[in-house]
């Protein structure tokens, strides 16, 4: 999952990115409201946390102009500011959460899979698909309740293409979802990664849609590779 | 006692007062009066009657077939006329010889029974005439003419009573919805109060009231603005302690190590801006300072030298002859203005570039001034303003925002002050103006 991270304190921000990022998140962080305008732009992110006090304006500000644009991508607000006024000018502004500073970690990352799964419409933490399921917060897929290994790539690949159960997604896309912006991205290491997936969880999990990208399979298609995998990750 | 009650009070007992006294006063002029016009009148009676007996020739008296005429007697008037020899020659009532007796020259009252006369007798030409009024006709005369005037006086008193309730009630009002308005606010509410339709002598009194209002609302705003802003100058460094130490808790190694070291950065940020907001508090409290030391200027300026170079390598141009006097002001407080000046000028300028630390003092003048100047970009002059803002500060990554705040402080608690300059070609001044010791 692709967090779009905009603090502007830089040691709160290497916190929260080396936080999430023991969670499997890749996340991009910006400290000004421009830089944040361009990464919106040109990266499609799943998530943003967004901190009100920038440099160069109020959070708020961004929000409202990302909404007025019909861009709904979910938005958590983070401030140090607790008074009620401010909390609900956020949440009034657009903003889908809002975490008061200091926020446990766990607290943030349980919020942040909150949005993400209301935005796919789904009410349990869990995401299943056919005998598929994943726990997006212990990290772990199972087959028929038998645990499967994944890397922590193929894992947060599959999760984007189960957030997303029937859109057909760009490689663009799907490389927005796996790296961050300064990442160096091997030109197929995409298709090595659904190749990956193809091996563990059968072929037809993930469908190649020509021309436009790739789609999650049917329910039906997926099945354990045979026994649970134990070559390396 | 209500405004109302006590104008009611004043002016109507006032008003009652008077009336009163105006009434007693013409009740008497009039009594005076009454009795005067109807002696008169009892003496004219006496005299027409003199008259037309004195015209009559003598012997009309002799020849007549009763020796006591009899005159028809006029309503509540008596008369009587007696010759020179003293026989009833005429008379009105056949009854009133006693009441009638000739006496004395004037008026005088008789008692008969339990009815009293009042008696004129005057003589003329060896006749005496004596005419007599009933004092209880005369009373009753009296009593309707003073009826008659007391009654409108009474209404006049009423109504004007009724009045004054009335011009009260009216005149107040204004001032009871006022109170009213006042009373039914909210009471956060600190809008300033309407002055619409409100009589000129209480819209002073308003308008005074509206602008200490405002600068009640100002003040509340300028604390929460800080509460705020030191709510999230405390929670930010928190909030990255906090952090660090979790993600240092769930990897292992190097990554663990540097989240470690973050999170002391953290607390490191953490407790300066603590001790520099302790420090803002204090200076703006009452806690006295005071070590009992003469803060000698050389002696102050190189402990704010000492206290700001130490984790810095910058470089100093110092005043070689500090001025020999004391400032009147507690030496921890002037080294630590001094040591935020020299810090400020430290980040600010260019690292390798100097920074001129002096101070200008002539004998005999009250206050002395430092000056840190410095070569950095300097600021423009919107932001001049804002430099002594608590929390104001050029970007995150550079101290509290408190340091010139603080300067500031100070200089207001000893009746200095603090000034800056930033010519458009560069370069950033400060000069701090603290008092000198007296002696």
């Amino acid at each position: 999952m692709h967090v779009l991270l905009i603090e502007d304190d830089p040691l709160v921000a290497s916190g929260i990115r080396a936080g999430l990022m023991t969670f499997d998140f890749v996340v991009d962080h910006v400290s000004t409201g421009s830089a944040a305008r361009q990464a919106m732009r040109t990266v499609a992110s799943d998530v943003v946390i967004l901190d009100r006090g920038l440099p160069d304006g109020d959070g708020l500000q961004l929000l409202a102009e990302w909404r007025e644009q019909g861009n709904d991508v979910p938005v958590l607000v983070l401030t140090a500011r607790d008074a009620v006024r401010d909390r609900v000018d956020g949440l009034q502004g657009g903003a889908d959460d809002y975490l008061v500073k200091p926020f446990d970690l766990d607290e943030l990352v349980a919020r942040l899979h909150a949005l993400l799964r209301r935005v796919a419409g789904r009410s349990s933490g869990l995401i299943a698909h056919g005998a598929l399921c994943l726990d997006p917060t212990a990290r772990e897929v199972y087959v028929d309740e038998q645990l499967i290994m994944l890397s922590r790539r193929e894992l947060v690949l599959l999760e984007t293409f189960l957030q997303s159960p029937r859109s057909v997604l760009s490689a663009d896309q799907l490389k927005d979802s796996l790296y961050g912006m300064n990442d160096d991205v091997e030109s197929n290491a995409l298709n090595v990664h659904i190749h990956h997936l193809r091996r563990k969880l059968g072929s037809g999990v993930i469908e190649t849609v020509r021309g436009l990208g790739y789609r999650l399979g049917k329910p039906e298609a997926v099945h354990a590779a045979g026994t649970p995998y134990k070559g390396q990750l | 006692m209500s405004l109302r009650a006590r104008l009611l009070l004043t002016l109507g007992l006032t008003l009652a007062l008077l009336w009163g006294v105006a009434a007693a006063w013409l009740m008497r002029d009039l009594e005076e009066k009454f009795v005067e016009t109807l002696d008169q009148r009892l003496a004219q009676s006496a005299r027409m009657v003199a008259g037309l007996v004195l015209q009559l020739p003598f012997d009309v008296w002799e020849d007549a077939e009763h020796p006591v005429l009899s005159i028809p007697p006029i309503e509540g008037l008596a008369c009587q006329v007696h010759s020179p020899q003293g026989e009833i020659m005429a008379r009105t009532h056949a009854d009133m010889d006693a009441i009638l007796a000739p006496g004395e020259g004037g008026h005088t009252y008789r008692q008969a029974g339990d009815v009293t006369w009042r008696v004129f007798t005057y003589e003329r030409g060896g006749i005496v005439i004596t005419t007599a009024d009933r004092m209880d006709e005369r009373d009753m005369l009296l009593g309707g003419v003073i009826r008659m005037t007391v009654v409108p006086f009474i209404v006049a008193l009423v109504g004007s009573m009724f009045a004054l309730w009335l011009g009260v009630w009216r005149g107040l009002a204004p001032l009871t919805r006022l109170r009213e308005s006042l009373a039914n606010r909210h009471p956060d509410a600190l809008a300033p109060v309407a002055t619409y339709g409100l009589p000129k002598e209480i819209r002073p009194l308003i308008e005074t009231l509206n602008t200490l209002l405002e600068r009640v609302q100002q003040t509340i705003i300028r604390e929460q603005r800080f509460t705020n802003d030191a709510a999230h100058e405390l929670r930010t460094p928190l909030t990255a302690i906090k952090t660090h130490l979790q993600v240092a808790r769930r990897v292992e190694g190097q990554a663990a190590i540097t989240s470690l070291n973050y999170a002391e950065e953290g607390v490191v940020r953490l407790s300066s801006t603590l001790d520099q907001l302790l420090t803002l508090a204090r200076v703006e409290g009452r806690v006295r300072f005071d070590d009992g030391e003469a803060s000698r200027v050389a002696d102050v300026a190189e402990h704010a030298l000492a206290d700001s170079q130490h984790n810095k390598s910058a470089r100093f141009v110092v005043s070689p002859h500090w001025p020999d006097v004391a400032l009147a002001m507690p030496r921890e407080l002037a080294i630590t203005a001094l040591r935020n000046l020299l810090d400020n000028a430290i980040n600010h300028g260019p690292a390798d570039a100097l920074i001129n630390f002096d101070a200008q003092w002539e004998p005999g003048e009250r206050h002395l001034t430092f000056s840190v100047s410095d070569q950095g970009p300097g600021v423009d002059g919107a932001t001049i303003e804002q430099l002594t803002q608590r929390f104001w500060r050029a970007s995150k990554q550079q101290g509290s925002g408190l340091g010139l705040a603080i300067v500031a402080a100070i200089a207001e608690r000893f009746g200095g002050e603090v000034t800056f300059v930033s010519p458009a070609e560069g370069g950033f001044t400060a000069r701090l103006v603290v008092p000198v010791a007296g002696s």
